[in-house]
């Protein structure tokens, strides 16, 4: 029995650590966008060969003067707006969401995803491009074919966020606070889960 | 010393009677002459008549007269003309015979020597040697034709008289030239260089010219498919009548002609069917029939050389056979086109082979009529796997923004150690129509399972060991148009 529970906070301390989401603080400097043009900021994730595995939340989105249209396109599994939130699932659809924006300064939200690998060879892939007003994404750095700014292939359970800039210097590449830490409920499960060793093993002593 | 008269009597009289008269002539033929001696011319004006008893009238019958003459003129023969009766005697041998009828002379050489001629008749035209025999004495008859003018005359008619005479014992060959000679009974004229003409009255027939018709046989020789040879047997009337023969037909041969007899010979027939040609002959036509032979074909195809490329090709198949021959050329399968083709006589027949695409070595028969002709083609391998050497890392299917595509970035990366220098290219499963970009071709040789489907080009410069090369997929249709991710299987190699 004793075994057994001491099996069980282990396994719930690591489950917190691998599901939990980590909040990334992600930059980018849009003063070289015009005020007036007309960009969109579009999200995508999925493609992958195992669905709804995985997910992403950003929010508290910033424009450093600028604005959000607050009318998003969904599609697949995306859903809420730049001013919302926008949460996106790895459906077996096309999982994005595009709404118009009026660049700033500075444009900053916050990203938190889930770290799931699918089986079978092809993972997700989480986009974050911005387009003109063609829906045509601005060219990048990057050689995918969606010319993403930041790219997360989920590959590993610490994927790797590949960041490009803009070819033409509309941006430079965004950045991503590197000293992200885990969320608050992350903390937490864990912190549950270590106490929980610590009172077994003080009764074992 | 006693003369010797010598009787024959050709053919028979009905008769077992007849007269003889003796008398004597000159040279000239005056005469009669007296005897200076009785001998047997006992009768006045040297005219002896005597009875002649013959025992058989149907049999010829040879005698001969004894007499002696004495005192007659140097040149003076004794002539012996014998008639003879057409009545019976009712008396024994050497009794006196009852009174004889009347007429009691009616040969025609009561007077003059008798002549048998031979020919009797001939044609205007003709060029004819008449042999005219003397029944007279050979020497008598050499006196009378020596010298002599020989002619055919008819009242009202120019005479045609002997272009040469040719003497042998008691005959004479006379040559007589009926150029424009009418038509009718002519006299034989013989005029001798001593004495009167003498003559055979209506002794010689001028017949018309007679138009020469033929008879020919066999009208329809009949030969074997092997050919061979025969004979035309041409029976012209007259018998001297020219003819020809000539044909039209190549298989045919006449050789030259023997006589009454047209060599025909035919060649080998190389139909099917029977042949008839024809024979000009004699002014008729000669139908000349074949059997019909077995067909024989002769084609191009030369059974130990069918091997069809992978890439495929043509096979041109040539048939030449007789003209009533028929032919069908057959293939049972798909990839040689499964064909009938059928003609007669000479023709061709053109076989499209696909590429090999199976990945199998193909080998199927060409059937010409009874011959069955093997065609192989090996399997078109256009690629190389390079799976092994080139690790391919497919990224997430995702749609463009504007929902008219989805799109997948393939990365392509050397895992062999080694450069690799040859282009590589992947090939996606599925059809053509759905990728969108880049450009690709279509697979159109082995493998199979990717048979028409796109190939991209991923690249054409060398790619070093761990180096990895990048290919965006674009696919139609979208998400806006209906489109869903495609999915597909995909290898990788050179082609």
């Amino acid at each position: 029995m004793l075994k057994t529970l001491r099996l069980l906070f282990l396994l719930t301390s690591l489950a917190g650590l691998t599901q939990a989401s980590t909040i990334h603080f992600v930059s980018l400097d849009t003063s070289n966008l015009s005020p007036s043009g007309t960009y969109f900021l579009a999200f995508q994730l999925g493609g992958g060969t195992e669905p709804g595995n995985n997910n992403i939340f950003l929010d508290n989105f910033s424009f450093g003067g600028g604005s959000a249209s607050d009318v998003p396109l969904l599609s697949g599994g995306a859903s809420g707006s730049l001013t919302a939130g926008v949460n996106i699932t790895d459906s077996d659809s096309a999982n994005y969401l595009i709404e118009q924006f009026t660049p700033g300064s500075l444009l900053q939200f916050q990203m938190q995803f889930t770290t799931n690998i699918d089986i079978g060879g092809i993972y997700d892939e989480f986009v974050w491009s911005i387009l003109d007003d063609g829906f045509n994404p601005i060219p990048t750095l990057s050689d995918h074919p969606l010319d993403p700014a930041l790219l997360i292939t989920f590959d590993s359970a610490t994927p790797a966020i590949q960041l490009f800039a803009a070819t033409g210097g509309e941006f430079p590449a965004p950045v991503v606070d590197p000293s992200a830490v885990p969320e608050p409920s992350t903390w937490l499960l864990t912190g549950l889960g270590l106490a929980g060793l610590g009172l077994i093993k003080r009764r074992l002593a | 010393m006693p003369t010797i008269v010598p009787i024959t009597r050709a053919g028979t009289i009905a008769s077992t009677t007849g007269v003889m008269v003796l008398t004597s002539t000159d040279a000239n033929g005056s005469g009669p002459y007296s005897p200076r001696s009785n001998g047997m011319f006992t009768d006045v004006d040297n005219l002896a008549v005597y009875e002649v008893l013959f025992s058989d009238p149907y049999v010829s019958e040879d005698f001969n007269i004894s007499f002696t003459t004495s005192g007659f003129p140097q040149g003076v023969q004794p002539k012996a003309i014998v008639s003879f009766a057409p009545f019976y005697s009712t008396t024994g041998s050497g009794d006196a015979s009852g009174p004889l009828p009347e007429p009691r002379f009616i040969d025609p050489c009561v007077t003059a020597p008798c002549f048998s001629l031979l020919p009797t008749s001939a044609r205007t035209g003709d060029l004819v040697n008449v042999a005219i025999s003397s029944r007279l004495a050979t020497d008598s008859s050499a006196q009378l034709f020596n010298g002599a003018q020989i002619k055919l005359v008819a009242p009202g008619q120019p005479d045609i008289t002997a272009t040469s005479v040719r003497i042998s014992g008691r005959v004479a060959i006379a040559a007589f030239n009926l150029a424009g000679a009418a038509a009718g009974k002519r006299d034989l004229v013989i005029t001798p260089t001593v004495g009167a003409p003498i003559a055979a009255p209506n002794g010689f027939m001028v017949s018309a010219t007679v138009p020469c018709s033929y008879t020919v046989g066999p009208m329809a020789p009949l030969f074997t498919a092997a050919g061979g040879s025969g004979s035309l047997v041409v029976s012209p009337v007259p018998v001297d009548c020219p003819w020809s023969a000539s044909t039209a037909d190549s298989w045919i041969t006449l050789a030259p002609k023997q006589g009454s007899v047209q060599p025909i010979s035919v060649g080998p027939n190389p139909d099917s069917i029977p042949r008839f040609g024809t024979v000009a002959i004699a002014g008729k036509t000669v139908t000349v029939q074949q059997r019909g032979g077995t067909c024989s074909y002769v084609s191009n195809i030369d059974p130990s050389n069918l091997a069809i490329p992978p890439s495929g090709g043509t096979i041109t198949i040539s048939i030449s056979t007789s003209q009533s021959c028929q032919w069908w050329v057959q293939t049972a399968v798909t990839w040689l086109g499964q064909i009938f083709r059928s003609g007669y006589g000479n023709g061709s027949v053109t076989l499209t082979i696909a590429p090999n695409t199976t990945g199998q070595p193909l080998k199927e028969g060409i059937y010409l009529n009874d011959r069955t002709f093997i065609v192989s083609q090996a399997p078109q391998v256009c690629f190389t796997d390079l799976s092994a050497q080139v690790r391919v890392t497919r990224g997430a299917m995702l749609s463009n923004f504007a929902g008219t595509r989805y799109t997948q970035q393939l990365t392509f990366t050397n895992v062999s150690g080694a450069t690799i220098s040859s282009n590589i290219s992947t090939v996606l499963g599925m059809t053509a129509d759905r990728l969108a970009a880049p450009a690709a071709s279509v697979l159109t040789c082995f493998p199979t399972a990717y048979y028409l489907a796109p190939i991209v080009p991923v690249t054409t410069a060398p790619l070093a060991a761990g180096q990895s090369v990048t290919v965006n997929l674009q696919f139609t249709p979208g998400k806006a148009n209906g489109g869903t991710p495609p999915i597909y299987n995909l290898t990788v190699g050179t082609f």
